[in-house]
């Protein structure tokens, strides 16, 4: 056990979650306290003592499971011995209940008939998956469920719903609403056994291989550095729910940064104050600090390829906006469209700015980009309007679709703002081949950054926002990740 | 120790069950964290309650400082003392003996440390304590003692279960965190959450209970702005009883949706949500 202990500290620790010496001795000591027979008793030792944060818990998890595998569990023969047609039956009548071990027990027994994992051969996980809900029939089980709840004789006669089961009486008097309830616990049911069956496929692979073999296949990263573009739905939605705290914690930090800023000495204020003590100054006065709140501009690629970074961005920038005090947005595709009041209402309305609403009026003719018609029209309809305190941020991967970059429409922007800035959400080694012309607009960036990760997106924003004072910030960002003081 | 916070109205699952274990058997301090009204002050005051002892509460703010938290002398009574001791005409103030435990004001951290029987502490909501502040609550967290530079280290007789709260609206340091065991809850599965309806209104039909349940878990994915808690799901368990609801029918539930959701916004999308 105190093996697999310091694998699984080791794991978490490359995955990116700290673990300090005194939380490994926490949580060896927590497993001489407790049972080892459950594991769900040991993953919450475990957990308890080693991940202090909740973004970390799905990482946490993932890795247990890992490390934990090919363990015999209490009643595999049982389920072993069953006939296909009653392993079905049971999955029917357990299927959406809290009982984890039994499906648990169920997913593994699944897997191990359906999934044609053989020990030795090269196999992807992913067609055993397939493989394995086919033969679960989940689609079959979740029509049943359904039919059952709406007190209609299933395909299957009563199946048992076993005691908590939603085949209770009186129900079949039923409006919308209890359909549309017996739809989503149908719906929660079918999910939870998939992520079952997911699971039991990850051990059996486990079973084979070892956990490290399978670990280095797997993608087990920290939200902050999934590369956003390729995110899958599931981690979207971890990144969405990160920007929260994230944009409270880069706040903090700001306001720290702030208020070490140095400050003038005020003579007046110096003097006033040396009165009290007949003249002689014991205390020094400062002017009143003055964070600088640069008026920020940002240009939005809406098109398919980074639509997603885009948005993303934006979320951030619209979540720091007390700090930002003046945030435009603008969105383009082939058109450029002012939509600073779309994105602020949906912040108000606490909801994230759906890509059909960023895009409209971005697009004039079809859905590729034209970066040289966008720079002229900023430049002749809005570049008047920009100051030396303005910041133009512009997102985009430059791809113009062999059109004309306008060049110069670019650098009369960069003339009139103050700073540009430029954040290319694809990765370095592809810019400026085939229709990337981001080397022609570097030359009025103050920078090109690579952005493909939350992680990176805060660094910028924070040095962004902290100005010229913390041109060394961009390892703040790091440690504000990290989760750290600064 | 399930049965027992069963007993004293908290249904925990075995994560919860071994969390709170461990922490009396290592003598840590537990930093329980979720969206709120998952009940994790309801934790700390069952465990209190299922274990006999005294819940000692420190409700923290910004701006709480040493003299709220921990301790402070009794200026008055000092004063007074001095003034006593005046026409005796002793010497020094330390022989004055005004630094003596009786003139200690005893606040929550210190009162936790102090007494005579084993407590259970809670620090509710710690996120909203300014970092600097933060700082107050290690030295008693780790070692269980309070220096007092007048007087000496006053150490625990009984080492206190602590439970530490936070929304998490800001991050605690690390500091703080290496301390503590993590306990994050979240909102409860179906069938649990029916089971918390069922205990804590008992009168309500079963089945109504489980519908209940249900629909919170589906209103709760939804796009909310502030999804329903646990709380809010057993006040709309005693609404429904008290209107006699026998059954979840369309109408009942857009007239009583408001017990549930707190916003105009929410309850629109709840009802496109459910089609009602």
């Amino acid at each position: 056990m105190q093996v697999m202990l310091a694998a699984l500290v080791d794991e978490l620790r490359s995955a990116g979650i700290e673990v300090s010496v005194g939380e490994h001795i926490d949580a060896a000591r927590a497993l001489s306290r407790i049972s080892l027979r459950d594991p769900d008793v040991v993953r919450a030792a475990l957990q308890c003592a080693l991940v202090k944060r909740a973004e970390h818990l799905a990482t946490f998890n993932l890795l247990f499971e890992l490390y934990t595998a090919g363990r015999s569990q209490p009643g595999a023969e049982l389920v072993r011995a069953m006939t296909d047609r009653e392993l079905r039956d049971t999955l029917r009548a357990v299927i959406g209940s809290d009982d984890a071990h039994v499906l648990r027990l169920l997913a593994d027994e699944y897997v191990r008939r359906f999934g044609g994992l053989e020990p030795g051969r090269a196999v992807a996980g992913v067609f055993a998956a397939i493989a394995v809900n086919e033969a679960a029939d989940l689609t079959g089980i979740r029509a049943e469920l359904l039919a059952d709840s709406a007190g209609l004789p299933g395909a299957d006669g009563q199946g048992g719903q076993g005691g908590q089961g939603s085949g209770g009486s009186g129900w079949s008097a039923s409006g919308s609403l209890r359909g549309r309830l017996d739809e989503a616990d149908a719906d929660r049911a079918i999910a939870g056994f998939r992520a079952d069956l997911q699971a039991a496929v990850r051990r059996a692979l486990v079973a084979d291989r070892g956990a490290r073999a399978v670990r280095a296949t797997m993608r087990v990263g920290l939200v902050e550095d999934v590369d956003i573009v390729s995110a899958s739905a599931a981690e979207l939605e971890a990144m969405v729910a990160a920007i929260g705290p994230l944009a409270q914690r880069l706040t903090h930090v700001l306001a720290q940064l702030a208020m070490h800023r140095k400050r003038r000495l005020s003579v007046r204020g110096t003097l006033h104050r040396a009165m009290g003590t007949g003249g002689v100054p014991f205390r020094l006065a400062t002017e009143p600090a003055r964070p600088p709140r640069p008026e920020i501009v940002v240009l939005c690629d809406m098109s398919g390829s980074v639509s997603a970074f885009s948005r993303f961005t934006l979320d951030l920038l619209v979540a720091l906006d007390s700090r930002l005090s003046r945030l435009r947005v603008f969105s383009f595709v082939d058109g450029l469209a002012e939509i600073t009041s779309l994105v602020r209402e949906a912040r108000a309305a606490g909801r994230r700015l759906g890509p059909g609403e960023a895009a409209r009026g971005a697009i004039r003719h079809g859905g590729s980009s034209d970066y040289g018609f966008v720079m002229r029209e900023f430049a002749s309809q809005h570049a008047h309007q920009l100051t030396r305190r303005s910041v133009v941020l512009v997102v985009g991967d430059a791809r113009t679709n062999y059109l004309d970059p306008a060049e110069a429409a670019f650098a009369e922007i960069h003339q009139r703002a103050g700073q540009v800035y430029w954040l290319n959400p694809e990765p370095r080694r592809y810019w400026n081949e085939g229709d990337s012309v981001i080397g022609r607009y570097a030359p009025w960036c103050a920078q090109v950054r690579e952005c493909r990760t939350l992680r990176q997106i805060t660094g910028f924003v924070q040095s962004l926002a902290a100005g010229p004072v913390a041109a060394s910030s961009a390892g703040q960002a790091d440690r504000v990740l990290a989760g750290g003081r600064p | 120790m399930l049965a027992g916070l069963r007993g004293a109205g908290y249904l925990a699952d075995t994560k919860v069950g071994t969390i709170v274990h461990l922490a009396a058997e290592l003598g840590k301090p537990v930093l329980v964290e979720g969206p709120a009204g998952t009940g994790k002050t309801q934790l700390a005051k069952s465990v209190a309650l299922a274990a006999g002892r005294r819940l000692i509460r420190l409700q923290c703010y910004e701006g709480l400082d040493e003299s709220k938290a921990i301790y402070e002398w009794d200026y008055r009574r000092q004063l007074l003392h001095l003034q006593l001791q005046q026409g005796a005409g002793t010497g020094s103030l330390t022989a004055a003996g005004i630094f003596g435990e009786e003139f200690l004001l005893s606040r929550p951290l210190l009162a936790a440390i102090r007494s005579e029987d084993p407590v259970v502490l809670l620090l509710d909501e710690v996120d909203r304590l300014d970092i600097e502040s933060e700082a107050l609550l290690l030295e008693v967290l780790s070692e269980y003692q309070v220096s007092i530079p007048e007087l000496g280290t006053v150490t625990a007789r009984h080492i206190p279960q602590v439970f530490l709260t936070s929304n998490n609206s800001r991050d605690l340091s690390e500091a703080l965190k290496r301390r503590c065991l993590f306990l994050h809850l979240g909102y409860p599965s179906v069938d649990r959450e029916a089971e918390i309806v069922r205990l804590h209104v008992p009168d309500l039909a079963g089945h109504l209970a489980r519908e209940i349940a249900e629909l919170v878990a589906l209103l709760r994915r939804a796009d909310l702005k502030k999804p329903p808690s646990i709380a809010e799901s057993l006040d709309w368990a005693r609404t429904l009883l008290t209107l006699g609801a026998t059954e979840l029918t369309d109408d009942m539930t857009r007239q009583t949706l408001s017990v549930l959701l707190k916003y105009e916004r929410d309850i629109d999308t709840a009802l496109t949500e459910l089609r009602i």
